[in-house]
C-alpha cells in the first residue's frame, strides 16, 4: 500500500503533448459515439411518431415511407461508424499506457509488484478515459445545436431528438471508461514492466494468409448473399428485413475485415520493399513496418475506414438518383445529407487517429531519432523514413479500401455507373492522402525537434 | 558567441610528435542552461587528438566527459572556444554541414548501442554509408566484411534483440566504421556490459579503430579499460587535470590486465605519478 500511497509522486510528473494526446482520443471518440447514437435515436422516435401518427387509415405519408428507409440508412451508418470511433478510445488506451511506461518501471523500482503496478496502469487510463469522455460529451452536446440545421428532406430535428436520453449518457460515460480499461488490461498483459524499464516481447512477427483468405472470404460471401438471398427469402413473411439485416451484418464483417488483411499485406509489402530499398529511408520504414505491421496498419486505419464509407456511398449517391417525385426529391436529399454527414464524421475520425498515432509514434521513437541525427542522419532522412513509414500502408490501404468497397458497392451497381463510381473514388481517395499529409506535416516539426532534443 | 580560430589561443605541442592533428580543440567552453542557472560543463579545455590515436576521457561522473565528447563531434556547439578539424572550425559550420560531417568524418557507439531494432544486423551496418549515398550493393559487401573480421560470422541476418549484448556492441562498431569515419567517438562503450564482455568488445574497438586508420576517442571509467589506451586525459570539473602517454613498451600488449603502476590512471586519487600531463 505505501507503494501505491507513493505512486502519485512518480505518476504526477507529466504534461504537455504526452498527457494530451490520448484525452485527445477519448474526448473524439466519445464525442462522436454521442453524436452517432443521439442521431441513430432520433430518426427511430421520428419513425414512431410518424408511424402511430399516420394511424391505420389511408395509405402512409411520402415522410413515413422514407422514414422507414432513412432508419435502415441510420443504422447502416452507425454500423460504419461506431467500431471506429470505439477503436480510436482503445487505441487512446494503449497510447495513454505507452505514455507511463517509464513511469511503472520507476514504481517497480520502489518495490511495486507488478500486480500493483498493473492496477496503477489500468487506474490511470481510467481516470483518462473518464476525463476524455466527459470532454467528449460535453464537445457532442456542444455541437448538437449545430446538426439541427440539417436537412433531411423532412421537419428539421430538434436538439431534444438528437441529444440521447438522459439515462444514455452515464451510460456511455462507463462504457467507454470500461473499454478503456479493458483495453489497457490487455494491452499490458503482452508487456513486462520490469525495475529496469519496460520489456515488450521481442518475437519476430509472422502474419498468416488465412488473414487474406478472410477478407476474400467475406467480401465473396456479401456479394453472393445479395444475389441469392432474395431468391430464398421471396416468400418468406419479413424477408426483405431478414435480407437487410444479413446484409448489413456481412456489410460490417467485409468492413471489419480490412482492419484483419490490412496487416498482413503491409507485412508482405513491406519485407520485399526492404530486402530491395535502395534508399536508406525506404530501408528503415518498410523495416519497421515489416516489424509491426499492426501498428503500420493502425496509423491509416483510419483514413482506410473513411475510404471504405466513401466507396460505399457512392452506392447510396446512386440509389438516391431515382424517383423524380416529391418523396424521391425528399430522400434524395436526405440520403446527400446523410453521406456527407458519415464522410464527414469518418473524416474527423481519421484526422483525429492519424494525428494522434502519428505524434505518438514520433515521441515513441524519440530516443532513436535522437541517436541517428547524432551520428549524422539529417533530419530530413528521418523524416523520408517516416514517410515512407506511411506512404506504404497509405497506398496499400487505398488499394484494400478500394477493392472493398467495389465488392460491398458491386451487387447493386450497373455498367454505366463504374466511372462514376470509380471517379467519386478517386476523389475522395485524393482526400484521405491530403489528411495524411497534413498530419505528417502537421507531426514533422516534432521530429527535428526530437531528433536535436537533449544535449 | 564563439571564438574563431583566432591567435589568442597559442598553438599547443602535438602529445606525439607526427601529423597535424586530426582533431584540435582550443578553450572550450561549455555552459549549460539560461542565466538564472547555469552550470560550467566545459571550463577551458585544449586538446589535439592525433590521427588513428587512441585516447581514453576519465574523470568522475558528471565532470564534462559527455559535453567534451559532443562538442568535440560537433554535436553541441561550444560557448566559446572552437574545435578544428581538417583545419575548419566546427562552429563556423553550419548545422547540415556539422550533420554531414558526423557522417562522413567522424563514427558514434553508444552505451547500449542505439541500434535500430527493427533493422538486421547488417543492415544497422550499412545505414551510414547509404546516408551518404553509397549503393546498397556495395556498402553491404563492405559491412559484410567488417562483420565478419569482428566475428559476426553468421549473425548478419539476427536483428539486434537476437544478438547478445556484446555481439550488438560489435553491430555498433562495424556500424561506427562503416562510414570509413577519421575519428570514432565512444561514450561508455561497454557500460552496459559486464566487465569480461566489456573488455573484449573493447580490445576488438581499438583494433578496429587502428586496422581502419581511425582515432578513438572513449569516455570510460574502467582504468583497466583507459589502459589500453595510448593517451588517457583525466578530467575534473570541466578541465583536464592530467594526461598520461602510455609507455609505447606496452603497446605490444593493448589488453593487459590492470596493474597498479604509474600508467595507470585513478581519477579520485590525488596524485598522478607522471604528474602535470602536457599542459
Ligand atoms: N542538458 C544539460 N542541461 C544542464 N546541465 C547539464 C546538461 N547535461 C549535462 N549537464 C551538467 O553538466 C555537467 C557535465 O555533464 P556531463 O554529462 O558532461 O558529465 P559526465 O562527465 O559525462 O558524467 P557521467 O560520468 O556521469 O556521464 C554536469 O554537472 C551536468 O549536471
Ligand atoms: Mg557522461
Amino acid at each position: 500500500m505505501s507503494v501505491l500511497a507513493a505512486a502519485p509522486l512518480v505518476l504526477r510528473r507529466h504534461g504537455g503533448i504526452a498527457t494530451a494526446l490520448p484525452i485527445i482520443g477519448f474526448t473524439a471518440s466519445t464525442g462522436i459515439l454521442a453524436t452517432v447514437l443521439g442521431g441513430l435515436g432520433a430518426f427511430l422516435s421520428r419513425a414512431a411518431t410518424v408511424g402511430t401518427g399516420s394511424g391505420a387509415d389511408g395509405p402512409p405519408t411520402p415522410e413515413a415511407s422514407n422514414l422507414s428507409f432513412l432508419v435502415i440508412c441510420a443504422i447502416v451508418a452507425t454500423v460504419l461508424l461506431v467500431p471506429s470511433a470505439m477503436g480510436l478510445g482503445s487505441a487512446a488506451a494503449k497510447l495513454s499506457l505507452a505514455r507511463r511506461e517509464k513511469d511503472l518501471a520507476a514504481v517497480r523500482l520502489v518495490g511495486g509488484t507488478s500486480a500493483q503496478v498493473g492496477a496503477l496502469a489500468v487506474a490511470d487510463v481510467l481516470v483518462q478515459a473518464m476525463l476524455g469522455s466527459v470532454l467528449g460529451i460535453v464537445l457532442h452536446l456542444a455541437v448538437t445545436p449545430a446538426l439541427t440545421l440539417l436537412d433531411f428532406g423532412m421537419d428539421r430535428f430538434t436538439i431534444g431528438e438528437l441529444v440521447m436520453p438522459l439515462w444514455g449518457y452515464p451510460l456511455l460515460l462507463f462504457a467507454t471508461t470500461l473499454l478503456a480499461g479493458i483495453s489497457a488490461a490487455i494491452a499490458l498483459a503482452g508487456v513486462v514492466i520490469s525495475p529496469l524499464g519496460v520489456a515488450r516481447e521481442s518475437r519476430i512477427v509472422r502474419m498468416s494468409v488465412v488473414r487474406l483468405v478472410v477478407w476474400a472470404g467475406l467480401i465473396l460471401a456479401f456479394i453472393g448473399a445479395l444475389q441469392f438471398l432474395p431468391m430464398l427469402v421471396g416468400g418468406v413473411e419479413n424477408g426483405m428485413v431478414v435480407m437487410i439485416a444479413v446484409s448489413a451484418v456481412l456489410m460490417a464483417l467485409v468492413i471489419g475485415s480490412v482492419n484483419i488483411v490490412g496487416p498482413f499485406v503491409v507485412w508482405v509489402i513491406a519485407r520485399i520493399l526492404a530486402a530491395l530499398a535502395p534508399t536508406p529511408a525506404l530501408l528503415v520504414g518498410a523495416r519497421r513496418l515489416a516489424a509491426d505491421p499492426r501498428a503500420g496498419w493502425r496509423s491509416v486505419s483510419g483514413v482506410t475506414f473513411a475510404l471504405v464509407v466513401a466507396g460505399f456511398l457512392t452506392l447510396t449517391g446512386m440509389l438516391g438518383e431515382q424517383g423524380d417525385d416529391a418523396a424521391g426529391r425528399a430522400l434524395a436529399t436526405a440520403l446527400d445529407t446523410g453521406g456527407l454527414l458519415t464522410l464527414g464524421i469518418a473524416a474527423v475520425l481519421a484526422a483525429v487517429s492519424t494525428g494522434v498515432t502519428q505524434t505518438a509514434r514520433v515521441l515513441d521513437q524519440g530516443r532513436v531519432y535522437r541517436s541517428q541525427h547524432v551520428a549524422g542522419a539529417p533530419v530530413v532522412a528521418l523524416q523520408r523514413a517516416r514517410i515512407a513509414e506511411i506512404g506504404i500502408p497509405l497506398a496499400l490501404a487505398g488499394m484494400i479500401a478500394g477493392v472493398s468497397a467495389a465488392g460491398l458497392v458491386a451487387p447493386v451497381i450497373s455498367g454505366g455507373f463504374v466511372l462514376e463510381a470509380v471517379l467519386s473514388y478517386l476523389l475522395a481517395a485524393v482526400g484521405a492522402l491530403g489528411l495524411v499529409a497534413l498530419s505528417v506535416a502537421a507531426s514533422a516539426p516534432l521530429v527535428g525537434r526530437v531528433a536535436r532534443a537533449g544535449a | 558567441m564563439t571564438a574563431q580560430n583566432s591567435p589568442a589561443h597559442p598553438p599547443l605541442r602535438p602529445p606525439t610528435a607526427g601529423p597535424a592533428p586530426v582533431l584540435a580543440a582550443r578553450g572550450l567552453q561549455h555552459a549549460y542552461g539560461d542565466r538564472s542557472a547555469t552550470t560550467l560543463a566545459l571550463d577551458g579545455v585544449d586538446l589535439d587528438v592525433a590521427p588513428a590515436e587512441s585516447l581514453a576521457v576519465m574523470g568522475p561522473s558528471g565532470c564534462g566527459k559527455t559535453t567534451l565528447l559532443h562538442v568535440l563531434a560537433g554535436i553541441l556547439r561550444p560557448t566559446s572556444g572552437s574545435v578544428l578539424h581538417a583545419g575548419s572550425d566546427l562552429s563556423a559550420l553550419s548545422e547540415s554541414r556539422r550533420t554531414r560531417l558526423r557522417r562522413t568524418a567522424f563514427g558514434f557507439v553508444f552505451q547500449d548501442g542505439r541500434l535500430l531494432p527493427e533493422l538486421t544486423a547488417l543492415e544497422n551496418a550499412i545505414l551510414p554509408r547509404m546516408l551518404g549515398g553509397a549503393p546498397r550493393r556495395s556498402a553491404s559487401a563492405e559491412a559484410a566484411s567488417w562483420l565478419d573480421r569482428l566475428g559476426l560470422q553468421g549473425l548478419h541476418d539476427r536483428r539486434p534483440g537476437q544478438l547478445s549484448g556484446g555481439q550488438a556492441q560489435r553491430v555498433a562498431i562495424a556500424r561506427a566504421l562503416g562510414g570509413r569515419p577519421s575519428v570514432v567517438f565512444a561514450d561508455e562503450p561497454t557500460g552496459a556490459l559486464d566487465q569480461a564482455t566489456g573488455h573484449s568488445v573493447l580490445a576488438v574497438l581499438a583494433d578496429a579503430c587502428r586496422d581502419a586508420g581511425a582515432a578513438l576517442v572513449m569516455v570510460t571509467h574502467d582504468p583497466s579499460v583507459a589502459s589500453t589506451c595510448e593517451r588517457t586525459i583525466a578530467m575534473r570539473d570541466g578541465r583536464i587535470a592530467r594526461q598520461f602517454q602510455r609507455d609505447p613498451a606496452q603497446g605490444a600488449a593493448p589488453t593487459q590486465q590492470v596493474r597498479p603502476d604509474s600508467h595507470q590512471v585513478h581519477p579520485d586519487s590525488q596524485q598522478g605519478a607522471v604528474g602535470g600531463g602536457r599542459r
